[in-house]
């Protein structure tokens, strides 16, 4: 599932995406936008959850576009099951507002980043790019639920996924709400290696996700969700 | 909805039900004979028994103490006539034989010894505590009644001994010691008495008996008014048991009644305010993202770049900050957002979304988990429009470069620093940013918190909201 990193000066190999999307012009808008951009190609595009479970295992893209808030069945829960079937895919989720719990959610069922719908194409491009390439950058605000996931997990988690002391640093630096130059000057490292800390902060939350523990305390905060709603 | 009754209430109501029926009864177990209700006129020499075999007839081995309680009604003055020792009273027979006797004499209230051989014939003056004047006795006047108690003891192989009250008082806390006692007197050991005669002898019209009983104890003789009577106590503790239940009943229905309403009305507000959230995010959303890319798409088209008119630039700008204002109205109505952690996460995402545009650094001090501590939407939209305007100014007016924002949180108190390194100003300075100061103490003072602000010029400027959680309730009206 990590690939080997490529190098800054590398040719751009072409990203293969397919879009989850279910407001028609948004959709087809993105299609537009993604084809017309080199080193971006849109093999497919769904209106909804359902749709996109029968199609994208023949798709075979590399990142898949999804809309969180689908009707029927949610964007969490697709990207949930077609990365038990597919882990080689990417999740870059798509969201009208900042929802930081659902976000944190699809982080856990899966997903690599996520973008507001606003972000304008080249910003969204370039998070494309990087979901790609292992995660999206990650915000403070949902670098502080990971820390505070990871912190619940405590020492139920074998040491295969537990985080390393360094991806801890820079997980609460992010959540303290440095950015990644300033992460990489307090640690005195380049800025690609704070990538790499956060890709592999995210792989280990979809490893972690898999297990018992994250389906608990997905029904947990369900739970507390409902309870005061 | 299960209505419950107060644990307490219930075991109060309990314990009446239990201890009320149960009190007349215990005070009354050794009457012997009682005719409380009933009276008597009895105007005949010989009189009439009536006991009708109630009691058996003691022997001379017999040993016991009894008392006897009878109330006299006097129909005509006796003191008028010219009449014999003794004239009425009530009298004891035994076998046939009248053997002593309490009543009245031709002069006063008196005790009779008749047909006893060893004991004081005639009578003897029960010895009235209210003599008439220029007497040494009360005459016996209609109108003015008299209780008479007595207590005899039989002692084996001696005579039985007499002791007599004229008027004792008989109130429910009266005892035999406290009685001023009006005679003691004996007869003859071998006296019984198996029957209890109601005896006038005279021309004076009878007199009226009542409230006859007799006992084994002076408790016994107490008066018992007819709301110490038994069918009494009994109707009303059950009444009033009854009252109780049906009361506490109401009050919790009502009670109940009330917290379903407030509970359904709550829900019905959560339910609106979630919809309302709901469409503004699905429908308005959509639309103005829509607005948003096309606009964007318009500036990337050549035709517009040819005329190099910012148009398509300012419609998207406007409608991506209409996506944001909507953004904050969507997190103010949803209800789900009620809850400290949620205000944490959103002040969070705020500092850094409206703080990485400008490029200016910042520190947040925010405790990862917080406590899904209810705080009220109003409580929360306010905090949030201050700290959006201390930001604002942060970021505008100080010209600041480094921001610390911090959040603490106590059972009590919420409270949020934000710091900024930036020129600073004299809080008494006539400044732009005092509106928008006033505007910030008003928006925390409508919600139970005060704004602390520190700033030198040159030295940055610190402001302090606290909050006081504990009056905030969830959807407060």
């Amino acid at each position: 599932m990590n690939r080997p990193s490529e190098k800054n000066d590398r040719p751009q190999p072409l990203v293969k995406i397919v879009i989850v999307e279910d407001e028609t012009w948004i959709r087809e808008n993105l299609v537009r936008e993604i084809n017309s951009s080199p080193g971006f190609r849109c093999l497919n595009h769904y209106r909804t959850a359902e749709e996109a479970l029968q199609g994208i295992p023949a798709d075979v893209p590399d990142v898949v576009l999804m809309d969180i808030n689908l009707p029927g069945m949610d964007g969490v829960e697709c990207v949930r099951r077609l990365r038990a079937n597919f882990p080689e895919l990417r999740f870059l989720m798509l969201t009208v507002y900042e929802e930081s719990e659902k976000i944190f959610k699809s982080l856990l069922a899966g997903a690599n980043g996520y973008m507001l719908k606003r972000t304008s194409t080249p910003n969204l491009l370039e998070a494309i790019r990087q979901t790609h390439s292992g995660g999206a950058p990650m915000s403070s605000s949902i670098a502080r639920k990971v820390v505070a996931y990871f912190n619940e997990m405590g020492k139920a988690q074998s040491s295969t996924v537990a985080l390393s002391p360094r991806e801890l640093q820079v997980l609460e630096l992010l959540a303290n709400g440095a950015a990644y130059k300033h992460i990489a000057d307090e640690l005195s490292l380049s800025i690609e290696t704070i990538r790499m800390n956060v890709k592999h902060i995210y792989a280990k939350l979809h490893v972690h996700s898999r297990g018992e523990a994250a389906a608990k305390y997905l029904q947990q905060s369900q739970f507390r969700h409902s309870e005061n709603g | 909805m299960k209505r419950e009754i107060n644990p307490f209430v219930f075991n109060v109501v309990r314990m009446l039900a239990w201890t009320l029926p149960a009190l007349p009864f215990s005070a009354y177990t050794s009457v012997l004979w009682n005719r409380p209700d009933t009276e008597f006129i009895c105007n005949n020499g010989k009189g009439e028994d009536i006991l009708h075999g109630a009691i058996k007839p003691q022997d001379s081995n017999s040993s016991a103490t009894l008392y006897f309680r009878f109330r006299v009604d006097p129909i005509a003055d006796s003191a008028t006539k010219s009449i014999g020792d003794y004239d009425a009273g009530l009298v004891f027979f035994d076998r046939g034989g009248q053997h002593l006797g309490f009543g009245s004499s031709k002069m006063a209230w008196a005790y009779c010894a008749m047909n006893v051989p060893n004991s004081q014939k005639g009578y003897v003056d029960l010895n009235s505590m209210i003599p008439e004047p220029g007497f040494n006795w009360e005459y016996i006047r209609a109108g003015t009644h008299k209780y008479i108690a007595f207590r005899i003891d039989y002692v084996p192989g001696h005579d039985a001994r007499v002791t007599a009250w004229l008027n004792p008082d008989l109130s429910l806390s009266a005892t035999e010691i406290k009685q001023s006692t009006n005679l003691v007197t004996r007869f003859e050991a071998n006296a019984t008495f198996d029957e209890i005669h109601l005896l006038h002898d005279g021309p004076t019209g009878g007199w009226k008996f009542s409230q006859i009983m007799a006992g084994t104890s002076f408790e016994d003789l107490r008066l018992t008014h007819f709301w110490q009577s038994r069918w009494f106590l009994a109707a009303t503790s059950g009444g009033l048991l009854a009252l109780v239940v049906v009361t506490v009943q109401l009050v919790e229905r009502r009670r109940s009644h009330r917290n379903i309403r407030r509970l359904e009305k709550e829900t019905a507000l959560a339910a609106e305010r979630a919809r309302i959230a709901r469409d503004i995010h699905d429908e308005l959303g959509a639309s103005l993202t829509k607005i948003q890319k096309l606009a964007d798409t318009m500036n990337q088209n050549h035709e517009f770049q040819d005329n190099s008119s910012p148009l398509p630039k300012v419609i998207s700008d406007t409608a991506c900050d209409s996506i944001r204002a909507m953004d904050e109205i969507v997190w103010a109505v949803n209800p789900e957002n009620d809850t400290l952690n949620a205000l944490a996460d959103y002040l969070v995402y705020f500092t850094e979304d409206f703080l990485r545009q400008t490029g200016i650094a910042f520190t947040l001090e925010v405790p990862l988990k917080l406590p899904e501590y209810p705080i009220a939407a109003e409580v929360r939209h306010n905090l949030y429009m201050v700290v959006k305007e201390a930001l604002n100014n942060a970021v505008k007016h100080a010209g600041a470069r480094q921001i610390k924002f911090g959040l603490d949180f106590t059972p009590k108190q919420l409270t949020v620093h934000i710091h900024d390194n930036g020129c600073g100003f004299r809080p008494d300075e006539k400044k732009p940013t005092r509106n928008g100061l006033k505007n910030m103490r008003n928006r925390l003072s409508a919600i139970g918190g005060v704004l602390d602000l520190q700033s030198e010029p040159g030295q940055g400027t610190s402001i302090t909201l606290k909050v006081i959680l504990s009056k905030n309730k969830i959807n407060a009206p």
